[in-house]
């Protein structure tokens, strides 16, 4: 029983931010709970044999390369494959620090000082992939205010980063 | 970090940004190129925590269906080697076979068709899980210390709306409680808000010994019949495998046995049917029942409430239902097989009413008073129909 309860906790701890990272790359709700299910399975399974200290990592990996295959069945472009590949490579010095499940975790903190109107900027223009144009109509303000909305997100995020670091 | 040192101001990442599609491959070298890959990683994030954030997938809830899933697959791979498991505190497998008749020859669509399962390994009584005692039997009072959280009114209810001791109640956190019915038997659980649960025969629902938070969920494995007390700021959900149900204060029916479709059927007020995702979402008035179709779509229509309201009244109430779904029914309630050897009698539509309370016999024999089929059950338990 004790085993269970370890592996619950690994669960709630890690269920939402691996379903962030899947949905940034993949989009589909449906997809990312049956990838973000199977890498828990296979935790699950060999659970007795795992090093505990690995397991957030393996989580990272599995659902990295679920979304990966299921990215090359879709129609997207070889481009963004590699894009994706790319996004968790590059801090070789100190991957600790930057890596994957550490950014959700300040980004989901972020989420709370972001104003409900810039979250819906951020939605309209980066999931469903509105032009800044139409999302200014929508939400009758400027583009430029649009954009700017943007701009300090980011910079907020910049900021929280680099305090952390 | 420095600003000043970035090739790219934020203007023309933006810019670069805007309408982005994952089919645009230019677009990602450049980013790639321009060393942009953690600003648009970044904001892609932001935008996903932002949209998951609207409505946090429930944790608890996929736990528990995750670790139920988990022990059906387990269950399912030991029947392959042959072992035979006692005692296993879970809802029971539903085994859909065609079953082929030795020696015969295939596929002349004459062959007896098993249409219903029996189990062998199946409860006897109900079984409550709680986190601190896994595997209670649901019953009255037997002397044991038991949580203060809920009150057996009988072996077959089970209160969480008056707990015994009040002071106990507010000190004890809530607990994830799982609740599984066996075969023959219903059980009525009145939850924490005062809603009232009617679970049928063979059936399993997760839900916490006291809502907290904004939303009143629970998982539903089998079939259920809700009469959910009124609260328009908290929603109550019932999940299942494949769909959510979402209300404000109603009575409908949740039917999602395994094998079959799910089906929501609305007997008042109104109610909002999803899939797992809520991408695909549909609302039904009283009388109407959806049904989530293998296309991912929902069907919706028009049906007789009156077999969803007299199964929690101790009937079985069918009208204008094929004997098939009537056989399968009975196999569940009685708990025995169910083979059709007369395949054309599993298509005519019946109007059917017998009390479940009475054996199985009984209710054989009323269908057989219909004169349009023979329906035994022989020495090897099963039940035939001819």
């Amino acid at each position: 029983m004790e085993e269970k309860t370890e592996f619950d906790d690994i669960f709630r701890l890690y269920y939402t931010r691996l379903f962030i990272y899947a949905f940034q790359m993949i989009g589909t709700k449906e997809e990312c709970r049956d990838i973000v299910n199977s890498a828990y399975e296979h935790v699950w399974m060999n659970f007795q044999l795992m090093d505990r200290s690995t397991v957030r990592s393996f989580l990272y990996s599995f659902v990295r390369s679920r979304c990966l295959d299921y990215l090359r069945h879709l129609d997207v472009h070889n481009q963004y494959v590699e894009y994706c590949k790319s996004c968790d490579e590059g801090y070789e010095p100190e991957p600790a620090l930057m890596d994957m499940d550490y950014r959700i975790v300040i980004i989901r903190e972020l989420m709370s000082n972001l104003k409900p109107s810039t979250r819906q900027i951020l939605e309209a223009c980066y999931i469903d992939k509105k032009k800044y144009r139409e999302v200014a109509e929508e939400m009758n303000m400027s583009t430029s205010a649009v954009k700017k909305n943007l701009t300090k997100a980011l910079n907020l995020l910049r900021e929280k980063i680099a305090k952390k670091q | 970090m420095d600003t000043k040192d970035r090739p790219v101001t934020d203007e023309e990442l933006l810019d670069l940004l805007e309408g982005m599609s994952e089919r645009d491959g230019e677009l990602w070298q450049q980013v790639k190129e321009k060393g942009l890959t953690d600003d648009c990683l970044h904001l892609r994030l932001l935008a996903a925590a932002s949209r998951i954030g609207q409505e946090e997938p429930d944790v608890e809830v996929l736990l528990a269906a995750f670790h139920a899933g988990q022990s059906r697959k387990r269950r399912l791979r030991l029947r392959r080697w042959g072992l035979s498991l006692v005692g296993v505190a879970a809802a029971v497998l539903l085994l859909f076979l065609w079953m082929l008749p030795g020696g015969n020859g295939a596929g002349t669509g004459k062959e007896p068709l098993l249409v219903f399962a029996s189990d062998s390994a199946a409860l006897r009584s109900p079984v409550l899980q709680t986190e601190k005692a896994p595997g209670v039997q649901a019953s009255a009072d037997d002397g044991t210390d038991r949580p203060a959280v809920w009150v057996a009114k009988g072996p077959h209810e089970l209160d969480y709306h008056t707990p015994a001791n009040l002071s106990a109640y507010a000190k004890d956190l809530p607990e994830r409680h799982s609740l599984t019915v066996p075969r023959g038997q219903t059980f009525k659980l009145i939850l924490s808000d005062g809603t009232e649960v009617y679970l049928n025969a063979d059936s399993r629902l997760v839900y916490p010994s006291r809502f907290t938070g904004k939303e009143r969920s629970v998982f539903l494995d089998g079939e259920a019949y809700f009469r959910v007390a009124k609260d328009a700021g908290h929603p109550f959900i019932v999940r299942t495998q494949t769909l959510q149900t979402r209300v404000l204060g109603t009575e409908f029916n949740v039917s999602g046995y395994e094998g079959s479709d799910t089906e929501v059927t609305l007997v008042e007020g109104s109610v909002e049917v999803s899939d797992a995702d809520r991408q695909r979402t549909v609302r039904i008035k009283p009388g109407e029942q959806a049904s989530l179709q293998t296309d991912g779509g929902f069907a919706v229509q028009k049906v007789d409430v009156s077999q969803y309201i007299h199964w929690r009244e101790g009937y079985f109430y069918y009208d204008n239902v094929t004997l098939l779904d009537i056989m399968k029914e009975l196999g569940r309630w009685y708990n025995v097989s169910v083979v059709f050897c007369n395949a054309e009698a599993m298509e005519s539509r019946l109007h059917f009413v017998a009390d479940r309370r009475q054996d199985l016999q009984h209710a054989l024999t009323l269908l057989n008073r219909m004169n349009k089929f023979t329906i035994t059950q022989k020495a090897d338990g099963r039940v035939y129909v001819e």
